[in-house]
């Protein structure tokens, strides 16, 4: 008798415990986004992480029901931006559209106060292929020529990248694979690495996407000597990879939507929901190809592990660099 | 090349591109006026709003918008001291001089007009001789870099109306400042505090804007009520045939000069508009007159900074690459329409590389159409009682710093440096070289440490380049010139005219 | 002019800092390889010598008196404003503001200075934050 009654008022409480919980969190999930969200993005306007956020925001303001703002937030290599990302309201309506440099490779190169896994992930969106390029008339046809050269006259063969980020450690990630040492000349972007190697100033230069040097490739101005990706780039499919011409380097810049730490768990589920649907409308597929990005979805457990694996990869590549005199 | 123009107007003169052109300029004159929101801000604000634009349409706006806000930026220079960017630092020089003593309708004529004439022989100049132009562009290295802008600070340095010894102390403190940040060929932190801020440096415009806009208001508010009278006077509202006979040969100069930087990467339009008024100053019959509104001093910068504008285009349109944010953002509103600039654009979108420049023709047009009736009612503007005029200007900068990064620390910066403007007035410290050698001095660096580092330390790089070697050489000349002849000479003039003018700029 | 000498003095200030703070915090280098801590050594060290050149130049021109009430207010409601801007909000503080300045700067009545700044204050946030999108801080108001 008495079991049944406990029994009995159990599974009362329980259910009135149920009713309470659903009443609590069942208007909150039903409450996000309560006002238009914020995509803050720490780069200048008019940049590759600028107009994929805005294609980004354009589409899921449709999917979440409140507009998603996009907010240049500059300075710091992107530092600035981030930082007021993670120290945002974590409420869900502030979101920072990030990249390999901002999030895992300032880090690593200044002292920014805070780590790549200080964000919640929601997803990656695209990636980018590095490439060496040379000016056409250059004696290398591909990176075993370059490596050939390079190996006879160590530290004469200059190349161009934006020092500390991704092209320079894809780069010294080469040259460690090919047992070569090239000369890095620091610059401040793709477009002015390429007006120098066009000039004959510099001999190479490292580009952090496709979409810059496509135009110099197909007028044939310029020659790409390998791309660092997984698989060929589609835009160009007669260039070989580092791995197929047997250096084992891979590494692109990678663009995502980040959440501050601690969001609440109904904002990022509802997040990570739209951000699936986002990426899979043919609208903004479209318009990612437009730019010439590659669509490269990564889901949210994927994209954090994604976080610090680079950041491992990278951290020694950067302790390399610095430790040389 | 002419039936491509033929083709090029046939495209531009269609209804609805007159009103995207129409549009694009007149929006960017309002966003140029509105300081600290220059040519970047603008186009990237309505870049959405040109999405569902057919490409040519969109392109022709968004060019609109880029040289309507270098107009605008002109005008805030005149009016209120305020630099809307960098090229727009040299026109408050002598611009403002000329608003204080009742002339901004001049000031803002001859800009107007200048800037026409500028911007239309350089897109001639793109349309006659991209091909060629880029390909000199292209020989600038970071060794002629380096000379160039050397070349560009000793221009600078014999520039100041007063003390020389005075410029250069100002110009040293500039190229201090300009060294807070990430120093670029190694990534050391200097001067930052800790702070990601102050990463990349401290940023031009709200220093600008403190040194000249903030210091301007309080070097007003610390003057006594006598001054208001002065700028009652309503005086010409266009530039009189003795201020054009003074100007026009200027605007040619200006356009030259202006053009061939633009050309290149990074603050080419400082450098032009800098170099313009150096040249200027020189060949000018009355040099004592610059510093204190002598309208060439106008005439001659403005008309550099725009053809600096449509030298800009060069690089872009034939190469794809952007030599600076304005141009950086123009590309990325090619990209998302589809079109790659480049040197397939002219072969594979003829209409579109056509349609471009023959409605910048007419976007340049109908700026001067636009901005001249305009006039009235700026200069209109000063007259607003000081009480209402002052807390606006405040209320403009205060805006405008911030929405440079949409941050605060650019608004204390700001202040801080308005504080700091108004001491170096009271002092007879001139504070344009401040500014100027700010922008200046961290490309100085990059440019000689990325030189060294391709010739392994070795300083005959900057000789082995005849380039190079040619502008070292220039600038060595007019260090000895100035020092040796010119300095007596600008002592007695000097002192003359900070005599007539009792008191700071 | 003891307010240009002690300018002077303050910018002889500054490069010294500068300098000391280069050779004692950052690598030098050599001429031929200079480091990150050349430059601003060698500017301040600049500095120092032509700041203080000017202090002791014969002071060109006499100074006019400066209402000091006025400037001081300006000057105090100019650092005021980035103070108040996020703790209270872009509309508040520019009616705030400017109506002070305004009532330092001219006799208005103070009935036709607030319509002003409250009428500016208004139209600033409505071009400003809505029209061209500015993410200008709304404070614990909204305003």
């Amino acid at each position: 008798m008495t079991l049944t009654l406990i029994a009995r008022n159990t599974a009362v409480g329980l259910l009135l415990a149920a009713l309470v919980l659903a009443g609590a969190t069942g208007p909150a999930l039903a409450q996000y986004p309560t006002k238009s969200i914020e995509l803050i993005v720490p780069f200048p306007a008019g940049g590759r992480t600028d107009i994929v956020a805005r294609q980004f925001a354009a589409v899921a303001s449709r999917h979440l029901g409140q507009q998603m703002v996009v907010v240049n937030r500059v300075g710091g290599g992107g530092a600035v931006g981030t930082l007021a990302v993670i120290n945002g309201t974590p409420d869900g309506h502030t979101l920072l559209a990030t990249t390999i440099g901002n999030q895992v490779l300032r880090p690593l190169s200044a002292e920014v106060g805070y780590k790549p896994w200080d964000l919640e992930a929601i997803g990656q969106i695209a990636e980018s292929t590095t490439s060496i390029v040379a000016k056409a008339d250059a004696p290398w046809k591909d990176l075993r020529d370059l490596a050939a050269d390079a190996k006879q006259r160590p530290n004469q063969i200059s190349f161009a990248a934006n020092l500390l980020l991704l092209p320079h450690l894809v780069t010294a990630l080469f040259e460690d694979r090919a047992g070569i040492q090239l000369k890095h000349v620091p610059q401040a972007g793709d477009a002015p690495g390429i007006t120098v190697v066009l000039g004959g100033h510099v001999h190479l230069v490292t580009a952090s996407a496709v979409g810059t040097i496509l135009p110099h490739v197909k007028a044939g101005s310029m020659r790409v000597l390998g791309t660092f990706g997984k698989q060929r780039d589609p835009a160009l499919p007669e260039v070989p990879t580092a791995v197929e011409q047997g250096y084992a380097v891979t590494g692109g810049p990678w663009t995502g939507i980040a959440a501050p730490p601690k969001t609440a768990p109904a904002a990022l589920a509802r997040l990570r929901a739209v951000f699936a649907t986002v990426t899979k409308d043919p609208d903004f597929v479209a318009g990612l190809e437009k730019l010439g990005e590659q669509l490269l979805v990564l889901e949210h457990e994927a994209f954090a592990a994604r976080w610090k694996s680079d950041f491992e990869q990278y951290d020694r590549v950067v302790k390399a660099i610095k430790s040389k005199p | 090349m002419l039936d491509g123009l033929a083709q090029g107007f046939a495209v531009a003169l269609q209804w609805d591109n007159l009103l995207y052109a129409f549009a694009g300029v007149f929006l960017g004159t309002l966003l140029g006026v509105l300081p600290g929101i220059g040519p970047v801000a603008g186009i990237a604000l309505l870049l959405p709003a040109t999405f569902s634009l057919h490409p040519a349409s969109a392109i022709i706006m968004m060019a609109g918008i880029f040289y309507g806000t270098m107009y605008g930026g002109s005008t805030t220079s005149i009016l209120i001291n305020v630099p809307g960017e960098a090229a727009s630092v040299i026109t408050c020089i002598d611009g403002h001089q000329m608003a204080r003593r009742g002339r901004a309708g001049p000031a803002l004529g001859i800009s107007a007009i200048g800037s026409f004439i500028a911007g239309t022989l350089g897109v001639v100049g793109l349309m006659v001789a991209a091909p060629a132009l880029t390909r000199l562009a292209l020989r600038f290295g970071p060794a002629e870099y380096f000379a160039l802008i050397v070349f560009g600070l000793v221009v600078l340095a014999f520039l100041s109306a007063g003390s020389t010894l005075r410029a250069l102390a100002m110009g040293t403190f500039g190229l201090l400042l300009g060294t807070v940040g990430l120093e670029p060929m190694s990534g050391f932190a200097r001067f930052t505090f800790r702070r990601p801020e102050l990463f990349d440096g401290i940023g031009f415009i709200p220093v600008a804007m403190g040194l000249f806009g903030l210091g301007e208001i309080l070097d007003k508010v610390a003057r006594t009520e006598q001054d208001q009278v002065v700028r009652g006077r309503l005086g010409r509202l266009l530039p009189s045939r003795e201020d054009w006979r003074r100007s026009w040969k200027a605007v040619l100069r200006g356009s030259g000069i202006g053009f061939f930087c633009g050309l290149l990467p990074g603050p080419n339009a400082v450098i032009a508009s800098i170099v313009s008024y150096g040249v200027e100053k020189r060949v000018s019959r009355h040099p004592e007159e610059f510093g204190h509104g002598a309208i060439e001093g106008v005439a001659g910068p403005e008309s550099a900074n725009n053809a600096a504008a449509a030298g800009a285009l060069v690089p872009l349109l034939s190469l794809g690459i952007p030599s600076s944010p304005p141009t950086a953002v123009l590309l990325a509103g090619f990209l998302i329409h589809g079109l790659t600039p480049g040197p397939l654009l002219m072969q594979e979108r003829p209409d579109v590389f056509w349609g471009v420049l023959a409605s910048m023709y007419i976007g340049n047009a109908m700026l001067l159409v636009l901005n001249l009736p305009l006039i009235g009612l700026f200069v209109r503007v000063l007259r607003i009682p000081d009480v209402y005029l002052l807390p606006l200007v405040v209320l403009f900068t205060m805006v405008g710093a911030y929405s440079v990064g949409n941050s605060l620390a650019d608004v204390w910066i700001m202040v801080v440096f308005g504080l700091v403007g108004f001491a170096f007035r009271r002092t007879g410290f001139d504070p344009a070289p401040v500014v100027l050698a700010l922008v200046l001095g961290p490309m100085l660096e990059t440019a000689l440490g990325q030189a060294l580092i391709l010739s392994d330390g070795s300083p005959v790089i900057f000789l082995a380049s005849p380039i190079s070697a040619t502008l070292l050489g220039l600038a060595a000349g007019l260090i000895v010139w100035n020092l040796a002849g010119g300095a007596r000479v600008r002592q007695r003039l000097g002192k003359l005219a900070s005599v007539s003018q009792g008191g700071t700029e | 002019m003891a307010a240009a000498r002690a300018l002077g003095l303050l910018l002889v200030a500054v490069g010294l800092y500068s300098a000391v703070e280069a050779w004692a915090r950052m690598p030098l280098g050599l001429p031929s390889a200079p480091g990150p801590g050349m430059l601003p050594f060698a500017l301040g060290v600049t500095l120092a010598a032509l700041a203080g050149a000017t202090v002791f130049q014969r002071a060109s021109e006499a100074s006019e008196a400066i209402d000091r009430r006025r400037t001081l207010v300006v000057g105090a409601l100019l650092v005021l404003y980035p103070l108040l801007l996020p703790r209270v909000g872009f509309g508040l503080t520019t009616a705030l503001v400017l109506f002070a300045m305004g009532r330092v700067i001219a006799p208005v009545t103070p009935g036709r200075l607030a319509l002003f700044a409250v009428a500016s204050a208004v139209v600033a946030v409505a071009l400003f934050r809505h029209l061209l999108a500015v993410p200008l801080p709304s404070g614990p108001w909204g305003l």
